[in-house]
């Protein structure tokens, strides 16, 4: 206990100095102003603004790109919620209800909730982070190769669950994602894989990319070819932007769930926030009272989520500082940042350098906070791009989303195979596949491959290691049973529907 | 790859006027298929060719089923999504067939993309199934107009951005990009592309100090 505010007092100190508390604010308001604007996620914001970073001192830079992981993250959603085109893989899923909330004109108290609760669930989770950060070392120490594949493997299955329509579907997306991952140069030998010599293809195809493709490019197109009824909602006039007491009684609970969820799927390596907020999300449907609310703009597939993905993205931060292992890409970004300001990610920065963890940890706090002081009135001016008229706003985001796919690499390629991924991103909705699934096995294919490999390397070709360890069984039990689980009603409403016809 | 995808993506519902054209695609393409396969299986060895043989024994034997229906097909969402989904496979089994597999138990650069396709194969054969033997939605129709514009947009962005710059590009593919919906007001149009491309100039160059070309190079 003495430790833990000890260690908090450090962070405190660390990133109360006034130029630290100026570079959380700068980056969270960035963040949020680039984050809000539809297409350019965290990860593509990162990694434009990288370079900015590069030139202030190492806890400054660190801290800064917190705020902008936060505020990018933060306007992610708000675009999730006003324009239906999730930033980043993170607020895909705050889309279904958030978008719906905007829809019925309640929008505003849905980025408010979205916003309180991603303040409690950064609280929490600081507190935390400061109390289990050194026990926890110890049991992300027991992870081998074969149990980070059977975590993945459970995360994925999370995702299917959580989809709409067939299961058998979603789990071919899964798999259509993992191969697709697949392309470009090989983790081990260097060779290319199914890259056909095209340069543009040697690093693999970029996950911005494919998401802003599958997400961003197909929704456009799918508006376009409905009637101007179906996307009234951004014309609809948006009252109340502070929620009603019954909004925050409803939210309450999906917020302290998601919040505990949200920290315990991030501290765990292999995708963090992303499955945190699917998975929330997923409980929060299964166990509601009425789940058919879900899908439909209930505050609790928003306050869910939301808290969620806060509470796990700050979690991430443990197997990035304890093991050097980033769970996702903005962490993987932060490994670059830090490796830049000559400080090697992994278990000797707690130790060695206790005023940048904590500092870090201190300063996501802060800028939570600010976050909430700046968003909640700045939420009108977010509003507002509601009553812009889709015939100006679709060319609006579509360029937006080819400049920032440009800038990541500066490579015009990867605008075109955005286009060809927006393309496939239609005819999937047309087929009824679900893209979320497809986004997530793409994220975490390479993860999987080289975990894979690893433990087939170190178990000398014996498959049932997966099975033998104990972390790694128990994993894999648990995705299994949650196959069964969701498979079993999908098989019941299966008949239903034959018996109806 | 992604356009294998959507090579057997004909309006093919069974209501829509286009089906006494193109119902013969609910045979032609699993067939095409299985001949791809059998001829990818030829090439390989061992498991993959076991599973490219049944994969087109699978779908011949569907597409025969098909043909003795009439060519009606309960389930034609499923039906072709199941066939992309196999056309894609084959593809990444072609794609892949020059990369080094397993050596003793340790994975080539090829063993996983191929592990995962023979895994998808087998989802993609067990959808195509489910599209003949339950009942579902006919095929959706296509719009042509919007996926058309914003391609042309995306091409002219991608093609001249580094030749004529930012602002060319940003306002050629912003103007190109309205039309693809029918409500675009062209006055509007022009002074919000104007408007636009100052705005991205100012976020991305001055304000992000991201190093793009502005004007065109000579």
């Amino acid at each position: 206990m003495n430790d833990l505010l000890a260690n908090l007092a450090l962070g405190f100190s660390v990133a109360a100095t006034p130029w630290n508390l100026l570079f959380c604010l700068i980056g969270a308001l960035v963040g949020t102003l680039i984050g809000v604007l539809p297409g350019i996620g965290s990860v593509a914001t990162i990694a434009m603004l990288l370079p900015i970073t590069f030139g202030l001192p190492p806890v400054g830079a660190l801290i800064m790109l917190a705020g902008i992981y936060y505020g990018a993250q933060y306007g992610g959603s708000t675009t999730s919620i006003l324009v239906n085109i999730p930033g980043e893989a993170t607020s895909v899923v705050t889309t279904l209800d958030g978008f719906q909330m905007a829809k019925q004109g309640r929008a505003g108290p849905a980025l408010s909730i979205a916003a309180i609760g991603s303040f409690f669930a950064g609280c929490v989770s600081t507190v935390l982070v400061a109390a289990l950060g050194e026990p926890l070392t110890r049991i992300a120490l027991l992870f081998g190769p074969a149990e980070y594949f059977s975590l993945m493997a459970l995360g994925l299955i999370f995702a299917v669950v959580l989809a709409r329509g067939s299961l058998i579907k979603a789990l071919a997306m899964i798999l259509a994602g993992l191969l697709m991952s697949m392309v470009g140069s090989d983790l081990e030998t260097g060779v290319g894989r199914m890259t056909f010599d095209i340069p543009e293809l040697s690093d693999g195809i970029g996950f911005v990319t494919v998401a802003m493709g599958v997400f961003g490019f197909a929704e456009i197109i799918r508006n376009l070819e409905g009637s101007a009824e179906d996307r009234s909602i951004v014309q609809a006039k948006v009252t109340g932007l502070m929620p009603t007491r019954k909004d925050l009684k409803d939210s309450a609970g999906a917020i302290g769930r998601g919040t505990i969820i949200g920290s315990i799927l991030g501290i765990l390596p292999g995708g963090g926030a992303v499955i945190a907020s699917f998975a929330a999300y997923t409980f929060e449907k299964r166990f509601a009272k009425h789940p058919e609310r879900f899908g439909n703009g209930a505050i609790e597939g928003v306050a869910a989520p939301e808290s969620a993905n806060n509470a796990a993205a700050q979690t991430a931060f443990i197997p990035l500082l304890t093991l050097g292992i980033p769970p996702n890409a903005v962490m993987a970004l932060m490994v670059g940042a830090m490796t830049i300001h000559g400080i090697v990610p992994g278990p000797q920065v707690m130790t060695k350098q206790p005023e940048l963890f904590w500092g870090m940890i201190a300063s996501m706090w802060l800028g939570n906070m600010m976050l909430v002081i700046i968003n909640l009135p700045l939420v009108g001016l977010w509003v507002s791009l509601l009553r812009v008229p889709y015939r100006l706003l679709y060319p609006a985001i579509l360029v937006f989303c080819y400049i920032g796919i440009y800038s990541i690499n500066n490579a015009p390629a990867d605008v075109i195979i955005a286009a060809v991924f927006g393309i496939v991103g239609y005819w999937l909705v047309k087929h009824e596949f679900e893209p979320a699934p497809l986004i997530l096995g793409f994220v975490l294919g390479p993860l999987m491959e080289e975990n894979l490999r690893r433990a087939m390397l170190i178990a000398r070709g014996d498959v049932t290691v997966f099975v033998t360890r104990p972390l790694s069984g128990t994993l894999l039990g648990i995705a299994v049973l949650l196959l069964v689980l969701a498979g079993l009603p999908m098989l019941r409403k299966r008949r239903e529907e034959v018996f109806v016809e | 790859m992604s356009q294998q995808i959507d090579a057997p993506a004909e309006p093919t519902g069974r209501s829509s006027p286009y089906d006494a054209y193109t119902a013969y695609a609910a045979v032609i393409v699993p067939g095409l298929l299985a001949a791809f396969a059998l001829w990818a299986g030829w090439r390989s060895s061992g498991n993959i060719a076991l599973s490219l043989v049944a994969a087109a024994a699978v779908l011949v034997i569907v597409a025969a089923y098909v043909a003795w229906r009439g060519l009606l097909i309960p389930n034609p969402q499923d039906y072709y999504g199941g066939l992309a989904l196999i056309a894609l496979c084959l593809f990444a089994f072609w794609a892949s067939s020059d990369l080094p597999g397993l050596r003793g138990f340790s994975f080539g650069a090829g063993t996983a993309p191929r592990l995962f396709a023979v895994v998808l194969l087998a989802f993609g054969v067990a959808i195509m199934a489910m599209g003949v033997l339950t009942e579902g939605k006919p095929l959706e129709r296509y719009a042509v107009r919007g996926p058309f514009w914003i391609t042309v947009s995306i091409f002219i962005f991608a093609l001249t951005v580094r030749q004529l710059g930012l602002v060319f590009a940003t306002f050629a593919s912003f103007v190109v990009s309205g039309l693809g919906s029918a409500e675009t007001r062209w006055i509007e149009t022009l002074i919000a592309g104007v408007v636009m491309t100052a705005f991205s100039v100012l976020l991305f160059v001055y304000l992000l100090n991201l190093p793009f070309q502005l004007w065109p190079r000579f």
